[in-house]
């Protein structure tokens, strides 16, 4: 351990200090929100028919600086498939947030990010690892994005059509 | 084997692990899939799943056996690159005091306390890579070491997660000596 180690040490706890986390995790859990809205809205077809219902269920997250807090899990049931979709955290380096959306057959993430953003490992995100620096300016709006698995990186938008297709891909339907 | 399968590091590893995990969870859809025993050859026959035997448990499995193959592959990449440098007498101060524990250490070092201590100090614009790959080595830690301690890592990890991070490192990080075939 040299000084210099230390100085940097005490310099990132201090900028961990300053982060107003109760303000970031309910702006998180607010994109959560708009999430499930958005989700019932493309799926209103199906739940006022009956043929799809919606419930929710309080689930625990705990992340780093945030600590332990309350987030609601939306699951669906069409017919005899069940899909869960689970917020996994906003703590990420990559992500604003990401939900897990758990099928039978398989599983699939929604991912939020700037709404400008592609590629799930974007440009400004190589040029601020290999040198540049994170500037601070006006919050960016944010969007959730479909992630198509690996070795793509692109990054679906989330529309009627692609969230169909998630729901049968992950329920194998 | 093939030979993506001897690629140890690298973006050609990384690609070539997405194309096992995939393929491997393809394989288990089709293995759960209801239907009567399948025969492979006319040698070899696969019985159908065990009872209780759930495919939600398989895959799950297997991420976490993909994500622990990730995770080694840049713990390689690192310690290639600090043999690297060391070997070929780099110049720079990154290379410098790797050179300087080499002399002390010779090939091994360890990966947290000496080679990301390094980078995070001696490259610019690593610092806030190296930091979440600190969080996940906790999650590789758990991994290897047998799981038999409830994990506190302070957020959940996954294949396709980790997968982007180590494509992240790959891509931005001057790593010498990782197989880039």
């Amino acid at each position: 351990m040299t000084v210099k180690e230390f100085d940097e040490f005490v310099k990132r706890q201090h900028e961990a200090g300053d982060v107003d986390w109760e303000r970031e995790r309910d702006e998180w859990l607010s994109h959560l929100d708009a999430l499930y809205l958005k989700i019932e809205s493309l799926l209103g077809k199906y739940t006022s028919s009956g043929q799809i219902s919606i419930r929710y269920k309080s689930i625990e997250l705990n992340e780093e600086d945030i600590g332990s807090y309350q987030a609601r899990q939306m699951i669906l049931r069409i017919g005899r498939q069940e899909v869960d979709i689970t917020p996994l955290g906003t703590r990420f380096m990559l992500y604003n947030g990401i939900v897990e959306v758990l099928g039978s057959a398989g599983k699939s993430s929604l991912v939020l990010v700037e709404k400008s953003r592609v590629s799930a490992v974007p440009k400004v995100m190589v040029q601020m690892s290999s040198g540049g620096e994170q500037q601070d300016g006006p919050a960016v709006p944010l969007e959730w994005k479909i992630q198509v698995r690996p070795p793509s990186q692109h990054l679906d938008e989330l529309t009627r059509e692609s969230f169909f297709q998630l729901l049968m891909e992950v329920t194998n339907g | 084997m093939g030979e993506a399968a001897d690629s140890v590091s690298g973006l050609s590893s990384l690609r070539w692990a997405a194309q096992y995990h995939y393929d491997v969870v393809r394989s288990l859809h089709q293995y759960f899939k209801p239907g009567p025993t399948q025969s492979t050859t006319s040698h070899a026959t696969f019985p159908k799943p065990g009872e209780g035997v759930q495919l939600a448990a398989y895959m799950k499995e297997t991420d976490l056996r993909s994500s622990l193959a990730i995770l080694t592959s840049i713990e390689a990449a690192f310690q290639l690159d600090y043999q690297y440098r060391c070997r070929q007498r780099l110049e720079d101060d990154l290379s410098l005091l790797f050179r300087s524990r080499y002399r002390q250490e010779q090939s091994f070092v360890s990966l947290e306390k000496v080679i990301f201590d390094a980078w995070s100090n001696y490259e610019t614009g690593a610092p806030r890579l190296i930091a979440e790959l600190r969080g996940a080595f906790r999650y590789r830690h758990w991994l290897a070491h047998g799981r038999y301690w409830p994990p506190k890592l302070g957020r959940r990890y996954d294949f396709e997660y980790l997968y982007r991070l180590a494509y992240l490192v790959f891509l931005t990080l001057p790593l010498n000596g990782v197989d880039e075939a």
